[in-house]
């Protein structure tokens, strides 16, 4: 197989992912925080580690400020439900994810509303401008995507922060798309939460969910629960992260993230992004030659575009066109990537594209295979449309 | 400080497991070795984590209280 989905979940994952995982099942296999027993402490030791290794991989200010979810969705609702209030007005991209727009949709039936900035793909200034122009009085939350999972497309989120921060808005960065290729930095980029992926670009396994608050005391819990502290009060401990994390969490999960993101520090992210935009880049061009095939950004640069390509063939649907890559032997995602929003901005709301995306661990001759079954793909729907004439 | 019930040594009491382990840290940075460990259950309180510390107690506790780590509900010197 050759697996280019990559900006769904990243595949496959580096070893150590794997040793790590089956590890915490025999030596980590006691819940963390609760008892004072050898295997419990060794297990909370684990977790710790990785809350650190985290802070440390988003210039967070302590382990204290990492929460660990089931995904980068439910730490995003956590945000947008643990600060939101009705009368709340929120401003978001035009390129968001489900994950951010079906929770506002929903905060709608509570009288919060928001505004969307129309993103100008490589133009910082007028992005800034569109989110400064969609700012209200009311507002309470800037909220975007870091990179748009179709089309690639980074955001100048520092200077988005700095924006809002200019009228004290807090900002809420989703980094799925964007953590382990670019820097997403909670000190230096001011942002106030960020809401990560894991089984992405940190290749964890699924299941696991990032959120990391420089200060969560605004945020009210949107589940409560068993904590490990303070057991007698039936209210929610105040401090983080116990208090956004009630109930066991994924210890098997948390300890291969720790592997992951082992993996991606000692790699090093600048030469994975030079590494897959090397490949899309390759891509885009072999594309771009292809019979039929519709492209609708500008080949990947590493800055202004990540390394993901979303396009479609002229009179083929896109779910058919993934269903022939398929196929084939390689693996793509067609149709609307969860993301409705992005796909309007680009006109391509009705039919979708098909998505291409690699990892650390996908080969030139990967793209190769891929180029070659689309170049066979697009001789044969020609001979198809030429019968048909 | 107080005395642990069950371990029978002096124990920090800080609440979570992960400020347990931040203040252990902390401890750390300043030459101070201690251990983490559970707490004795306190009446009222519940359940709880705290840091052992074999030598230097008073400094500790006056490090743990500079860095606000015994000003939580569920923690203090015990």
């Amino acid at each position: 197989m050759i697996y280019l989905d990559n900006a769904a979940t990243t595949y496959p994952k580096p070893p150590s992912v794997h040793s790590a995982v089956a590890s915490a099942l025999s030596r980590f296999g006691a819940n963390p925080g609760r008892g004072g027993h050898a295997m419990s402490m060794a297990t909370a030791e684990e977790v710790y580690r990785t809350r650190a290794a985290a802070s440390d991989f988003f210039h967070a200010p302590g382990p204290e400020c990492v929460v660990f979810t089931m995904n980068c969705t439910h730490a995003l609702n956590a945000v947008l439900k643990g600060l939101l209030r009705p009368g709340d007005h929120v401003v978001v991209s035009n390129l968001e994810h489900n994950a951010v727009m079906r929770p506002l949709h929903k905060l709608a039936e509570r009288g919060v509303t928001y505004t969307a900035a129309a993103v100008v793909p490589g133009d910082g200034d007028a992005t800034v401008d569109a989110f400064r122009r969609a700012l209200r009085e009311e507002t309470r939350l800037v909220v975007c995507t870091h990179v748009s999972n179709v089309w690639g497309v980074r955001l100048p989120i520092g200077r988005i922060a700095a924006l809002a921060h200019q009228y004290g808005i807090p900002v809420c960065v989703d980094a799925a798309q964007s953590a382990g290729l670019f820097p997403v930095f909670l000190e230096e980029d001011g942002i106030d939460y960020v809401c990560a992926a894991p089984h992405k670009g940190l290749y964890a396994p699924m299941g696991t969910g990032l959120l990391l608050a420089a200060d969560g005391s605004a945020l009210d819990t949107i589940l409560e629960g068993g904590t490990g502290t303070n057991s007698v009060s039936l209210d929610q401990p105040g401090e983080l992260p116990e208090r956004l994390e009630s109930g066991t969490i994924n210890v098997p999960g948390v300890a291969g993230l720790r592997a992951g993101l082992a993996f991606v520090r000692d790699k090093g992210t600048e030469r994975i992004l030079t590494h897959e935009v090397g490949l899309m880049r390759t891509l885009h061009r072999a594309l771009a030659r292809t019979n039929g095939v519709e492209l609708f950004t500008p080949e990947p640069d590493g800055e202004s575009f990540a390394p993901v390509v979303s396009f479609r063939v002229r009179g083929v649907p896109s779910e058919e066109t993934a269903s022939l890559l398929a196929s084939k032997g390689i693996a793509v995602r067609a149709g609307l990537h969860c993301a409705p929003f992005a796909h309007r901005a680009f006109g391509t709301l009705d039919s979708g594209t098909v998505r291409v995306c690699p990892s650390a661990f996908t080969t030139g001759r990967d793209v190769q295979g891929f180029v070659e079954a689309m170049r066979a793909l697009g001789r044969n729907s020609h001979a198809v449309h030429k019968e048909k004439l | 400080m107080k005395r642990g019930i069950d371990m029978g040594k002096p124990l920090i009491t800080v609440g979570s497991i992960t400020r347990a382990m931040r203040a252990r840290d902390l401890l750390a940075r300043h030459g101070i070795d201690s251990y983490v460990e559970r707490a004795p259950h306190r009446p009222g309180v519940g359940c709880g984590y705290g840091v052992h510390v074999p030598a230097r107690e008073r400094e500790a506790l006056a490090l743990l209280r500079g860095a606000g780590f015994l000003t939580d509900a569920g923690g203090g010197a015990r």
